[in-house]
């Protein structure tokens, strides 16, 4: 990850910026799968909050990517919940089922209400839990993929 | 065949004429655009013989082996570079400013095209090729706008003038549904719809033009979407990218009644606490009467609904009632979960600081409305603030997204107010699916038409571009803009502020600390420039939801709509296609 991205990420000029920079991170962290980003850079995937679903996905794509063959925590989940539903950012939903691959919604959705109802977990995990349960019709969420 | 940007079909895969850079694309770029003259392939001989008309080009051929004429080597504009290179460049310069549009009439484009007419016959009797290119350009610029407005005479004269080819099957089908509007025009003049026996005969016309809309739309034919629609004057239709021969479409009044309910049903949330209620006063947990009516307290403050977290707050309490239910959780259990969603909810509502906006309020005068349909957009921005946007087609990686409804059409609808903080997709069966992408980010619009045309942003222009104009109370940019564009510690522009910024009344704008810039409280969004936005550009954020402007709590997002007027959507000449007053 070269020294520009990470400005681009850490200090954009504008929002739209760090946005780009997180696309341009998940496309390196893919091609080059086996190293892995700074300290400083890690530290800001899981400490960033964003009510931007857009980064909020890529950031989610990025840590489950650096945790490398484990099963996607519900830290992930919660980030990529909105992204089930990205019709208009296809490459983004595609990586956002494969990743809920053999999840059920639904149970994910309990997950992130408890966190929230019982404070559960990471205050950063809690935050995306929030922006999911408070903006996704519970209605709407399909049992399974 | 040759078509306006805005005016694409952007699935399609047609090519496009290469004689558009000297046209469309040098009114784009602010720099001089630099071609290849003489390459004489079967393609550029079509391209050069479309651009300068049939006589002039073999006035080149005979000369294309031959050393250019005096005239030409020491033409200061255009000329062609020294024959020695391996390839001849003509550069032309860009003329256009769109301070001085002459066009704003058909006869006033027709008398220009007549005088470059003149102009370029005169060169030619006189052996003299030097400005051909630039008059070249000069009629594919004027063929532009007159497509652009629908000045079908002035099209005709050009072509002719022009000498150029004649158009394909598609463009003779473009202009032939717009004849099929301008006799529906006329026939609907001829109808007196005060008449009863007529008015069977008026809603045949109006299902016509109905459908040549929707052909129109199909085919990227935003001139005769517009021209359909004002003379059948019905409710105006939002289509979606066609995923197959039939365009997805819904009544924009539809759309907009959908997008304004999209938030939860306060009596869902009553009805709830009813519920709760109930089972407290006939179970043992009377002890339980405190959180629940911490929690109706809550709610009530809450139910107005008339700000963002408000609507969090009621969406998050039902779904977590509705997940006990799911659940079978017991009465004790829902409670604790209600209570702690409801205490998160309340914390993130205050977590953002409070922007406060002070000052005397801004009270414009407004001036009249008036339909600005062909008119340039300068002419607009010497009446209002003008915030401008160019949009790609709803696609990624080439792929059109089925059914996504254009940034564009969603700025026009009454609850959009200019600003679209929703994305729409229409599904088969026409029903939208709504896609908050946009919520909690933010939308970055040029201030004035030229930086919306010039801005280069990979996004904006994949294809399919359009652009649109949010018109404001003149002054309004001057009063509530933090003005960034030579704050920066470069000397160009200051970063994007964020809300602790904005709350406490500076930022830094350099990693060190060392550079602060002042953000007074009279300020309620910031104004920055980029390389394609030297007049400026305003930042909207759709987070930014705790903002106490002249003592009245809102976000950024409903203060800017607030002082929305109307909405335009112009061409790549800057001239008006529609506007909506709101």
């Amino acid at each position: 990850m070269n020294n520009k991205l990470i400005d681009s990420l850490l200090h954009p000029k504008e929002s739209y910026e760090r946005t780009q920079a997180l696309r341009e991170a998940v496309i390196e962290l893919q091609n080059n799968s086996f190293s892995s980003p700074q300290e400083n850079v890690i530290n800001f995937l899981r400490s960033y909050k964003t009510e931007d679903q857009v980064q909020a996905a890529l950031i989610g794509i990025l840590l489950h990517r650096l945790d490398r063959s484990k099963p996607p925590q519900i830290g992930v989940f919660a980030r990529l919940f909105p992204a089930l539903q990205m019709l208009w950012e296809p490459q983004i939903q595609k990586m956002a089922i494969e990743i809920f691959s053999g999840h059920s919604p639904k149970e994910v959705f309990y997950e992130l209400t408890d966190m929230v109802a019982l404070n559960e977990g990471s205050e950063e995990d809690r935050y995306y839990a929030y922006n999911v349960i408070s903006t996704v019709d519970f209605d709407s969420v399909p049992e399974t993929m | 065949m040759y078509r306006l940007p805005s005016q694409k079909n952007s699935d399609s895969n047609r090519e496009q004429p290469t004689a558009h850079p000297l046209a469309a694309d040098s009114i784009r770029s602010p720099s001089a655009e630099t071609i290849n003259p003489l390459q004489l392939t079967p393609s550029s001989l079509f391209v050069i013989q479309r651009m300068v008309g049939n006589r002039a080009l073999s006035r080149l051929l005979s000369q294309s082996n031959t050393q250019p004429p005096s005239s030409l080597i020491n033409s200061n504009v255009p000329h062609s570079t020294s024959t020695s290179e391996p390839v001849q460049r003509i550069v032309i310069q860009k003329k256009y400013d769109p301070n001085e549009v002459p066009y704003k009439t058909e006869k006033s484009l027709i008398d220009r095209a007549n005088e470059l007419y003149e102009q370029r016959e005169d060169m030619l009797d006189k052996g003299d090729i030097s400005g051909i290119y630039s008059i070249g350009g000069d009629f594919e610029e004027l063929k532009e706008i007159a497509i652009a407005n629908g000045w079908l005479e002035a099209y005709d004269l050009l072509i002719k003038w022009g000498e150029m080819i004649p158009g394909d099957e598609e463009e003779e089908q473009e202009f032939a549904l717009y004849d099929k509007v301008a006799e529906f025009e006329k026939k609907l003049e001829g109808l007196n719809s005060e008449e009863s026996d007529v008015s069977e005969e008026i809603n045949v016309v109006i299902d016509e033009l109905r459908s040549i809309e929707h052909i129109a739309a199909m085919n990227g034919w935003n001139h005769i979407v517009s021209y359909a629609r004002k003379v059948g004057n019905y409710p105006p239709v939002v289509y979606g990218n066609p995923s197959g021969e039939t365009p997805n479409y819904v009544e924009s009044d539809t759309l907009d009644g959908i997008i304004k309910n999209d938030v939860p049903d306060p009596n869902e949330a009553i009805g709830i606490i009813s519920a709760l209620e109930s089972q407290a006063s006939t179970s043992s947990m009377k002890d339980k009467a405190k959180v629940l009516n911490s929690i109706k307290d809550t709610i009530d403050e809450n139910i107005v609904l008339s700000t963002k977290e408000n609507i969090k707050i009621i969406k998050s309490f039902i779904n977590t009632y509705k997940t006990a239910q799911s659940r079978k959780f017991n009465f004790d259990k829902c409670l604790q979960m209600l209570d702690g969603v409801l205490t998160t909810g309340l914390k993130r509502r205050t977590e953002s600081p409070e922007i406060e906006v002070t000052g005397e309020p801004f009270n414009p005068e407004l001036p009249e409305r008036e339909d600005y349909t062909g008119i340039h957009m300068s002419e607009i921005e010497s009446k209002y603030d003008v915030l401008a946007r160019k949009s790609g087609a709803p696609e990624k990686e080439g792929a059109l997204i089925p059914g996504a409804v254009h940034e564009v059409d969603l700025a026009f609808l009454d609850g959009m107010r200019g600003i679209p903080n929703y994305r729409v997709t229409l599904k088969e069966e026409e029903k939208p699916e709504l896609g908050g992408g946009d919520g909690g980010g933010e939308k970055v619009y040029a201030l004035g038409h030229t930086g919306a045309i010039n801005f280069e942003g990979a996004l904006s222009n994949r294809g399919g571009e359009r652009l649109y104009g949010v018109l404001f109370p003149s002054g309004f940019m001057e009063r509530y803009g933090l003005d960034l564009r030579t704050k920066g510690i470069s000397g160009k522009s200051a970063q994007t502020p964020v809300d602790q910024d904005f709350a406490q009344g500076y930022m830094y704008d350099d990693k060190e600390k060392t550079h602060r810039v002042e953000i007074p409280s009279t300020k309620a969004f910031a104004i920055r420039a980029e390389d394609n936005t030297p007049d400026g550009q305003a930042h909207i954020h759709f987070s930014r939801s705790n903002m106490n402007i002249h003592g009245e709590k809102m976000s950024q997002l409903e203060f800017m709509r607030l002082f929305v007027i109307g909405v335009v959507e112009f061409n790549m000449q800057g001239f008006v296609i529609n506007i909506k007053y709101f």
